[in-house]
């Protein structure tokens, strides 16, 4: 709403220059025009005024021009209008600091949002491996985990993994491959393996059994 | 940084001298052997694209996928690989028990 102007302020509109009626800027106590027309705010709570509506335009964009007119002649109007202006111009402004400040958050929010999506992954739990002719011991989680446009499945205490561009297919590949290191370690005299393949085929043998 | 490839699995396989041995579905196995000891191993997807993506190969080798990028790609050696596995005791030397 733009703020009217009094008739006690219009009595003073002939004798007002149009430079005296922009009270924007620093040397406003210097112009003459302004204390003659009875504004009496100090340098101080004028500068105030000055900054917020600096900041104000520079959010919010300039005034319709009805405003913009009203604005230019703010030293022209009474005090109870001035007061008017400044509750608009710090509401204004108070919502837009407001505005800006949740779309940060919101922005911050949805990148960790992403990232936990991306870290967390899913369990899956394995119990057959039909149609290989081998038994689940104890069901086997898998780790599935989204990580650069693929699907990669854990068997974590095996330290086996596969990737596929499905879950789907990083599971189906994580079993084969579970199975193959399960026949290969089988074969393979303790003394021959590492200590990883050591631990590894220990945790095979307690989850897979091959059918007879 | 682009993610580990078929080829690169093939290059790093060959580069850590592994003897390939075929899989199930999957494709092949890579398997990495230091003083006669079978020490770690990696599956290679099967696939006719040569960029099908191999995610899970830097898990396989206890390395970041920039390490297992410099494996394929020359400025690591299976040396360096080696000294690697040794310092993080997925290794054992002969000497060290």
């Amino acid at each position: 709403m733009s703020p009217k102007l009094t008739t006690k302020d219009r009595k003073f509109l002939p004798s007002a220059q149009a430079s005296d009626r922009i009270p924007i800027g620093p040397d406003w106590a210097a112009k003459p025009g302004t204390r003659a027309l009875g504004w009496r705010a100090d340098a101080d709570e004028h500068m105030t005024f000055c900054e917020t509506f600096r900041t104000a335009w520079s959010q919010a964009g300039p005034p319709a021009p009805a405003a913009h007119a009203d604005l230019y002649a703010v030293d022209l109007l009474s005090e109870d209008a001035l007061v008017q202006i400044w509750t608009q111009l710090s509401g204004a402004l108070q919502r837009t600091i407001a505005s800006v400040a949740l779309q940060s958050k919101l922005a911050e929010l949805e990148k960790r949002v992403a990232r936990l999506e991306q870290s967390a992954g899913s369990v899956v739990s394995i119990r057959t491996f039909a149609p290989e002719p081998y038994v689940v011991v104890q069901p086997i989680d898998a780790l599935i985990q989204k990580e650069e446009g693929q699907y990669i499945a854990s068997f974590l205490e095996a330290d086996i993994h596969a990737s596929g561009d499905t879950e789907a297919e990083a599971l189906s590949d994580l079993k084969a491959m579970a199975l193959d290191a399960y026949d290969a370690l089988l074969e393979q005299k303790a003394e021959a393996l590492g200590p990883l393949l050591l631990r590894q085929r220990a945790v095979l043998l307690a989850s897979i059994r091959k059918r007879q | 940084m682009a993610g580990i490839t078929r080829q690169d699995a093939l290059k790093i396989a060959t580069k850590l001298k592994a003897r390939i041995e075929p899989g199930r579905g999957h494709g092949t196995r890579a398997e990495i052997y230091y003083q006669g000891r079978w020490i770690t191993w990696f599956g290679i997807s099967r696939s006719p694209k040569k960029d099908k993506p191999q995610g899970h190969i830097p898990r396989h080798l206890h390395q970041t996928p920039h390490e297992t990028k410099d494996l394929a790609q020359c400025p690591k050696s299976r040396e360096d690989w080696i000294a690697d596995m040794i310092e993080k005791g997925i290794i054992k030397t002969d000497a060290g028990g």
